[in-house]
């Protein structure tokens, strides 16, 4: 079944700019053998993570990242069935932001910020919520 | 509860803080984020006790202001 997960997840102090290449080189290479897409949020701090793909696969990547010395305090926000993907064509876009704006004190209107509250406290996986997580890109 | 909710209540309790400041303020401040926009009990009530743990920890490392920004 395609489903979708959103987490996010503290990033570790010794988690550097290097490991940052090294993680997103490997979003895009191991992503496309198991057909996940999705978009990964991050900053000096923390990461906010959209993955879509089959139920199983994104389970057995989260599993995989929970293990990860690179993420700390790995928490699901939201999950469930998708109707179809939010980004078909995307192994993962990654974009670095800055923290506040991962405290979503960002130029979105109160009623996108409500919407993007929705979508990542599992209430709503509309593709208007979605389509705030685009305006970070 | 449905399993995806279930999921989320483990990560939270299973959160570690740790001894390091940086990593301690950021995974407070992620709790507080979940704290804002989840209406259940139970993951409220999860929340609250890390926050409260992490708070804690923070005043016994020596860092009370930091602790203050994350009373509730």
């Amino acid at each position: 079944m395609l489903s979708q997960l959103i987490y996010v997840s503290v990033r570790s102090s010794n988690c550097d700019e290097i490991e940052m290449q090294k993680i997103l080189s490997s979003c895009i290479k191991n992503n496309k053998n198991v057909d996940i897409t999705g978009v990964l949020l991050y900053s000096d701090t923390k990461f906010i993570q959209y993955l879509e793909g089959e139920y199983k696969e994104i389970m057995g990547l989260y599993d995989k990242i929970k293990l990860d010395p690179r993420h700390k305090n790995v928490i699901m926000v939201s999950g469930g069935p998708l109707a179809t993907r939010c980004f078909p064509s995307w192994q993962m876009g990654s974009k670095k932001i800055a923290d506040n704006e991962v405290n979503f004190k960002t130029n979105m209107s109160d009623d996108e910020k409500k919407e993007f509250a929705a979508l990542i406290s599992g209430e709503k996986t509309s593709s208007k919520a979605i389509d705030l997580i685009k305006k970070f890109f | 509860m449905s399993e995806d909710q279930k999921n989320k209540l483990n990560d939270i309790r299973a959160v570690s803080f740790g001894n390091n400041i940086g990593e301690i303020t950021t995974s407070l401040e992620i709790i507080t984020m979940l704290l804002q926009i989840d209406s259940d009990a139970e993951i409220i009530s999860a929340c609250k006790s890390k926050l409260m743990e992490g708070i804690t920890l923070l005043r016994n490392l020596g860092y009370t202001e930091d602790s203050k920004k994350f009373e509730i």
